[in-house]
C-alpha cells in the first residue's frame, strides 16, 4: 500500500537572486507567512526569529528535548530538525495554535486544572505532543500516554501531574 | 554553513539527474534526524541539500506473495502504525518502536537509518535477522540488490557511491511458526541510543534450532551478524551447556568498545546474557 502523503509542499523553494537565501511560505496557525531563509535555517530559528513564534521554545536544538515540539501538517516533530525550507507549503501548528485564554483548548485546561505547568518551559511542546496522541488515541492507557510524551523532557514536575493531566482532558474531550 | 543550496526534487527522475551532476557536497536528506545534528557538529559541510522526504515513490508498504518490500523514504511511525508490518514481521516493528521517540519516529525513516550507518543503528538487528535486500539505484537508474550484512564496511561507512541512494529494503516473510526476539539494552526506555541490542529469528522442532539469525547491534564497528553462534547451535539440540558455549562463541564475534553508555567488558557481559536468557525463552528452558 502506498502512503498518503500531504499533497502540499511539494515545490521547491525558489532562490532568491543575488542572495544565498530561498523564499518559503509556511503557514503558521492558520496564516500564511512568506519566510526568507538559508538551507542551513531550521524551522524552530525561523519560527522564533522570523515568524514572531516565541511560544516555540529552544531547549536543545538536537532533538533530544521536545520543546520546540509543533505539530507540522497535523503531525508532531521536533522543530528543531526540519529545516526551514522542508516545511515550504506546509502548516505548522504551535500551542497558540490550539487555544488562547478566551478559547483554551482542553489539553490548556486540563494542564493548568491538573497543576501540570511548574515553570512552563516543557509545557508547549508537552501539550501538542499531548494532542498528537489524542488525536490519534483518544482513549490513551496511562502506558500510551507516557509513550506519547516519551520525547518531551520536563526537568520540574515528575511528569506525574502531566500524565494525569492528559488523562484529565483525555475524559472531557466532547467526542468528535 | 552560509552557501548550501536546496533542492527538492518531485519525483525519481529529477532525483537522479540531480545526483548525476555528481555536485560537490551533494547530501540527500529526509527526515533530517540524522544529518541536521551530523551539520550542526560540523561533522561535514554540505553543498546541496536534496530533500527526498515527501518522494511518493519511496514512500510505501508493499507485501507480495513471498516478499515484504518498504520504500527508503518512509518513516518510522508509518512504519510502526502499519498493521502490515505489525502482523507479517512483528521483529521489525519492536525494534521500531524503541527508536527514540514518537517526534523522532515521524520524521526518521527507515532509508536514512541505515544510510547514517551508526554501529547502533536501531532498524539494522532486525534487518540482519530477517536477512533483508537493500535496493539501490543510482543516477542513471540502475539497480543492485545488497544484502544488509555486506551493506555496512566499517564504521559509518557504507558500499553507497556517490550517485547512488537507497531505494527500498525488502526481505522474505517468515514461515508461520518462527520465533523471534528483540532486545534493546539502553540507559532509558525511550530517547537513548543502544548500549547493546539483539535481534533473532529461527525455527524450533523440539528443541532443535534450526535456520537462526542473529543480528546484533552496538558491539562493533558495524550492526553484524553472529554467523559462528548461529553456525553453532544450526540443527542441534539446544541445552545449557551449548548456551554456555554459544555465550562464549558470541563473544569472540563482537568488538565492542568503551564509550560514555557502557564499557567494553560490560557489553560483552551483556551480549552473552541477552542471548541466553533470549534462547532459554524462546526454547522454554526456563532462567536460572
Amino acid at each position: 500500500m502506498s502512503i498518503s502523503r500531504t499533497e502540499r509542499g511539494n515545490s521547491s523553494p525558489r532562490k532568491i537572486e543575488g542572495t544565498s537565501k530561498y523564499l518559503v511560505e509556511i503557514c503558521l496557525n492558520g496564516v500564511w507567512k512568506k519566510v526568507e531563509a538559508s538551507a542551513y535555517e531550521t524551522l524552530l530559528i525561523s519560527l522564533r526569529t522570523q515568524m514572531g513564534a516565541r511560544e516555540v521554545k529552544n531547549g536543545c536544538e538536537e532533538g533530544d528535548c521536545g520543546a520546540c515540539t509543533i505539530l507540522l501538517d497535523g503531525v508532531a516533530v521536533n522543530s528543531c530538525m526540519v529545516l526551514t525550507l522542508q516545511a515550504n507549503g506546509k502548516k505548522v501548528t504551535s500551542i497558540k495554535g490550539i487555544g488562547d485564554e478566551v478559547n483554551p483548548h482542553q489539553i490548556q485546561k486540563s494542564f493548568v486544572e491538573k497543576g501540570a505547568i511548574q515553570c512552563g518551559f516543557c509545557t508547549p511542546g508537552m501539550a501538542l505532543s499531548a494532542k498528537a496522541l489524542l488525536d490519534k488515541t483518544p482513549n490513551p492507557t496511562t502506558e500510551e500516554v507516557q509513550k506519547g510524551i516519551s520525547g518531551n523532557f520536563c526537568r520540574c514536575t515528575g511528569y506525574t501531574k502531566i500524565v494525569d493531566a492528559i488523562e484529565h482532558a483525555a475524559k472531557n474531550s466532547s467526542p468528535l | 554553513m552560509n552557501n548550501i543550496d536546496f533542492v527538492k526534487p518531485e519525483n525519481l527522475e529529477e532525483l537522479q539527474s540531480i545526483l548525476g551532476r555528481l555536485q560537490e557536497g551533494t547530501t540527500i536528506i529526509a527526515g533530517g534526524t540524522n544529518v541536521i545534528p551530523h551539520v550542526r557538529a560540523k561533522h561535514f559541510s554540505p553543498g546541496l541539500y536534496v530533500d527526498i522526504l515527501d518522494l511518493k515513490e519511496l514512500a510505501f508498504i508493499r507485501e507480495d506473495e513471498e516478499t515484504i518490500s518498504i520504500g527508503a523514504a518512509t518513516t518510522l511511525s508509518e512504519l510502526e502504525s502499519s498493521q502490515l508490518i505489525r502482523e507479517k514481521s512483528p521483529l521489525l516493528q519492536a525494534a521500531i518502536g524503541q527508536v527514540g521517540s514518537p517526534l523522532t519516529r515521524n520524521r526518521a525513516t527507515i532509508g536514512g537509518n541505515l544510510a547514517d550507518a551508526s554501529p547502533s543503528a536501531d532498524t539494522a538487528p532486525p534487518l540482519l535477522a530477517l536477512e533483508a535486500k537493500i535496493q539501490i539505484l543510482n543516477a542513471r537508474g540502475e539497480s543492485r540488490d545488497v544484502p544488509v550484512e555486506s551493506f555496512f564496511l566499517d564504521y559509518r561507512s557504507t558500499v553507497l557511491k556517490s550517485d547512488e541512494f537507497i531505494a527500498s529494503i525488502c526481505f522474505t516473510k517468515e514461515k508461520s511458526g518462527v520465533a523471534f526476539d528483540y532486545q534493546k539494552i539502553g540507559l532509558r526506555k525511550a530517547m537513548s541510543i543502544s548500549i547493546v541490542s539483539y535481534a533473532a529469528a529461527m525455527e524450533i522442532d523440539q528443541g532443535t534450532c534450526k535456520n537462526i539469525r542473529i543480528g546484533l547491534g552496538s558491539v562493533a564497528p558495524t550492526p553484524i551478524r553472529a554467523f559462528r553462534t548461529e553456525k553453532l547451535l544450526q540443527g542441534k539440540k539446544v541445552d545449557r551447556e551449548l548456551l554456555e558455549e554459544g555465550c562464549k562463541l558470541i563473544n569472540e564475534e563482537i568488538s565492542p568498545i568503551s564509550d560514555i553508555r557502557g564499557s567494553d567488558k560490560y557489553r560483552r557481559v551483556v551480549t552473552a546474557s541477552v542471548f541466553k536468557r533470549s534462547m532459554e525463552r524462546s526454547l522454554g528452558l526456563g532462567g536460572e
